[in-house]
């Protein structure tokens, strides 16, 4: 039986912060969970995923997020609890949904986890999603620890249910990848089917029925703010003339500083964890007792404006301050020590910080960003593109994806990216805008999760390019999770029929399709180079199972290569290709054979021969 | 005790993650307050993997505060001063496996590795107490974590955890011939 649903009520069990979002959705009752994986969420739905296998809850990894939302946004109408789990940028994805179904509101209750990503430790932007909340209009909850991201879950499905709203449950990465203790709750037996009852006027959100809707939306706002004010969800601890008010991961950052200062006599902390809409009349009276106000939140100053407008409405003149150039940046996520040293600041409390480490006088680290795994099939087709177009002056747009990684030197296979399904959208206004040879990259899941309109677009309006699409077999950067065009067998379950990507890019009009075997190396170079002739659209779908997914699936390798006699220390192994199972001993090219996957591809490019593979 | 930090540091691949968890329920297993902190994500591929752990009933932040960590953990000669850099206090101690995984500029010549001297160095400079952990004739790379688990254990050096507490925790966490294989290396290291 899965953990999370094995263990009874009232245990104590360590539990990453996704799994007590996973767990508290099982506590209560959850019927339907859509996803669509991104880190730093992707544990919560591969919780969900595997608990769906030995239970009645249904799971779906979706195309994107905004079908996702789609999906649960029509069970829960028709009664279900539904939760739908993303990353923050596919709230993006979502926010066309997200925002109309405000309007249309739920019967069962909906909670839509949005898990955001200051620093940027695996995402494009860091995009601060509470924002979402206010532009949509829906109550959002956020929790300072583990313990309170499991309860605020069933809590959320209450409030969802009590409002006739879906909420918002806004995590950053170090909630969801943190771990601590954590009691557990009582399981609720989930309804499994409702009905959805016919109310057109309600439902279908044409513009006289839209600017009823609107209206009721605001109404029941007042009624969330009520909710707001005097929810356990927002508290004041300590006492004293000055104020703190903070959210999130930042509130034990506070609490630690505040005892490490010793300044409990003199600071009392509001900690805001259900922040839409913001408690009024808790935060005007909170900032009538203090002289001066520090606000402590990662990303943007979200609550600083909405507590600065309340200290106006008062005739407030205390001193509120966040980020500002001295006190806290709008860049990146918060360390315990720079938070303790901007509140002594603020406050003037003696402290000396412990002496920083003065970097410039110690001996360099050489940095070691992320890198493309050792024998993945992505090296051998960006080498293989390098190859086929040489001589041309080329533009390749990118997606994301472990590919991504690409860009980097020595391949630098990777130009431009903004978004998922990026690469095929810039290509067209590449091709128009400039004269140089468009060559873009999107991987198999990022394709049937926003390319797929971008490629109809580009055969209609009659873009030049060539679109490689990296047909790895899975969801690889996230943690291997299926997509329509995986083989589901590989994942013991049955009656799943894949959605073949070669049908598709042929159905939507586009007439050079060539797939290829990028571990055969000099194949593959002539199939993209004939692609590269090709006026207008043309795809080479490049497929071969990534390396680490194979290895899950305890599929064996390859026997190792090693360097033989013949190597003449050229390098255009370790040049070219960068492969992490090279490494250089005593000025000679070694390959490390327990990283070596024997994909073959260094054999094949080495002018003299010397790579061969090892004997058994 | 008041409050222990433990900074873990290694690559993608190197079982970073695994022995956080270990550390972790080992921790729990000894009756003390643990959270910890870790990498997933894009991160894991061949880049710098880190967990961070923190012991103390009266701690909330899961993250350490910039070089307050007791203990740093390496699992290679890169990251350990890396490490050191980040996280470590001065006079606290640096456990590191003595291996090491060329990080792409040193392959490409763009960079110079670190040596052992330098590591050496460091410590001495810092009043940082060093271990350096190495088995000549390990089979297997990918149990180098247990090695080092294994000194931890030996020179006790988290407060309060026990050969018995490390076990269980490696029990919760790993079955079959994996958990054999480990537990043997992990008894033979610890004398």
């Amino acid at each position: 039986m899965h953990k999370l649903i094995a263990e009874p009520p009232d245990t104590k069990m360590l539990l990453l912060g996704n799994e007590a979002i996973a767990r508290g959705a099982i506590e209560a009752g959850v019927a339907i969970a859509t996803t669509y994986p991104g880190t730093p969420s992707s544990e919560i739905s591969l919780n969900l995923f595997q608990i769906s296998q030995e239970s009645d809850l249904y799971f779906e990894y979706s195309t994107n997020e905004k079908v996702a939302l789609e999906v649960a946004a029509a069970a829960a109408n028709s009664g279900l609890r539904s939760i739908c789990v993303m990353k923050h940028v596919g709230m993006n994805v979502a926010a066309d949904a997200l925002l109309t179904l405000a309007y249309i509101g739920v019967k069962g209750g909906l909670v839509i986890v949005t898990a955001d990503d200051p620093y940027m430790f695996s995402s494009q932007n860091e995009q601060d999603n509470r924002f979402y909340a206010k532009l949509s209009g829906l109550p959002m909850l956020e929790p300072s620890s583990i313990q309170e991201a499991k309860d605020m879950v069933p809590f959320a499905f209450d409030l969802s249910e009590k409002l006739q709203l879906p909420v918002i449950l806004r995590t950053t990465t170090r909630i969801n990848h943190s771990t601590a203790i954590v009691v557990l709750g009582k399981i609720l037996t989930l309804k499994t089917k409702d009905d959805f009852i016919k109310d057109p006027f309600n439902y279908v959100t044409v513009p006289a029925v839209s600017r009823i809707l609107h209206a009721r939306l605001l109404k029941i706002l007042e009624q969330a703010e009520n909710i707001s004010a005097t929810s356990d969800y927002n508290f004041i601890t300590g006492g004293g003339i000055f104020g703190i008010v903070c959210n999130g991961i930042s509130y034990n950052y506070v609490f630690d500083a505040v005892n490490d200062l010793n300044i409990k006599d003199k600071v009392k902390i509001l900690r805001i964890g259900f922040s839409h809409p913001m408690p009024q009349t808790l935060i005007k009276d909170f900032l009538k007792g203090c002289e001066k106000v520090l606000v402590v939140e990662e990303g943007e100053p979200y609550m600083e404006e909405a507590i600065k407008a309340f200290a106006q409405e008062e005739g407030l003149t205390i001193e509120i301050k966040g980020k500002s150039r001295d006190l806290f940046s709008r860049l990146y996520e918060f360390n315990p020590a720079q938070v303790r040293q901007i509140i002594a600041g603020y406050f003037v409390i003696t402290y000396t910080p412990a002496q920083a480490l003065n970097l410039s006088q110690m001996p360099e680290v050489p940095q070691r960003p992320p890198t493309l795994c050792a024998g993945c099939s992505h090296r051998a087709t960006f080498y293989a593109v390098k190859k086929a177009a040489e001589g041309m002056e080329t533009i390749y747009p990118t997606d994301i994806g472990c590919y991504t990684l690409g860009f980097l030197p020595p391949l630098s296979m990777g130009d431009f990216l903004i978004c998922m399904g990026s690469s095929i959208g810039s290509s067209g206004g590449f091709s128009k805008a400039t004269n140089k040879k468009i060559l873009s990259f999107i991987g198999d899941s990022t394709f049937f999760h926003s390319g797929i309109p971008g490629l109809i677009n580009a055969v209609f309006n009659k873009h030049n390019a060539t679109l490689v699409i990296l047909d790895n077999g899975t969801t690889a950067m996230t943690g291997h999770q299926p997509h329509p065009g995986v083989n589901m067998k590989k994942l013991n379950l049955d009656g799943y029929e894949p959605v073949s990507i070669e049908n598709i890019v042929r159905a939507v009009g586009v007439s050079h399709v060539t797939v290829i075997r990028p571990y055969r190396i000099k194949k593959s170079i002539d199939a993209i180079k004939e692609a590269l002739n090709v006026d207008g659209v043309s795809v080479v779908i490049s497929q071969e199972i990534c390396t680490l997914y194979a290895k899950g699936l305890k599929k064996g390798h390859g026997r190792p290569f090693y360097i033989n006699e013949k190597c003449k220390n050229h390098r255009e192994c370790i040049n070219e290709l960068a492969c992490p199972a090279f490494l250089i001993e005593d000025g000679r090219v070694k390959i490390d054979a327990t990283i070596c996957t024997g994909c073959t591809v260094c054999a094949q490019i080495c002018p003299e021969h010397a790579i061969s593979p090892l004997k058994k | 005790m008041d409050t222990f930090n433990i900074f873990m540091i290694g690559t993608g691949g190197q079982g970073i993650g695994l022995l956080s968890e270990v550390l972790l329920r080992a921790t729990d297993h000894a009756g003390l307050t643990v959270k910890g902190v870790d990498t997933h994500g894009l991160a894991q591929r061949g880049g710098i993997v880190i967990s961070q752990l923190r012991i103390g009933a009266n701690v909330y932040s899961p993250l350490i505060p910039r070089n307050e960590a007791d203990l740093t953990i390496a699992l290679e000669r890169h990251e350990a001063l890396r490490g050191m850099h980040m996280a470590l206090k001065d006079g606290g101690t640096l456990i590191y496996y003595n291996t090491a995984w060329q990080p792409l500029d040193v392959r490409l010549k763009l960079s110079e590795p670190v040596s052992e001297d330098t590591i050496h160095q460091q410590c001495r400079n810092r009043n940082i107490k060093l271990i350096k952990v190495f088995k000549k004739d390990l089979k297997d790379a990918r149990m180098q974590n247990t090695v080092v688990l294994a000194k931890i254990c030996r020179y006790e050096l988290i407060p309060v955890v026990k050969k018995e507490h490390y076990l269980q925790a490696m029990d919760d966490l790993m079955q079959g011939t994996l958990l054999e294989t480990n537990v043997n290396l992990f008894t033979e290291e610890i004398l």
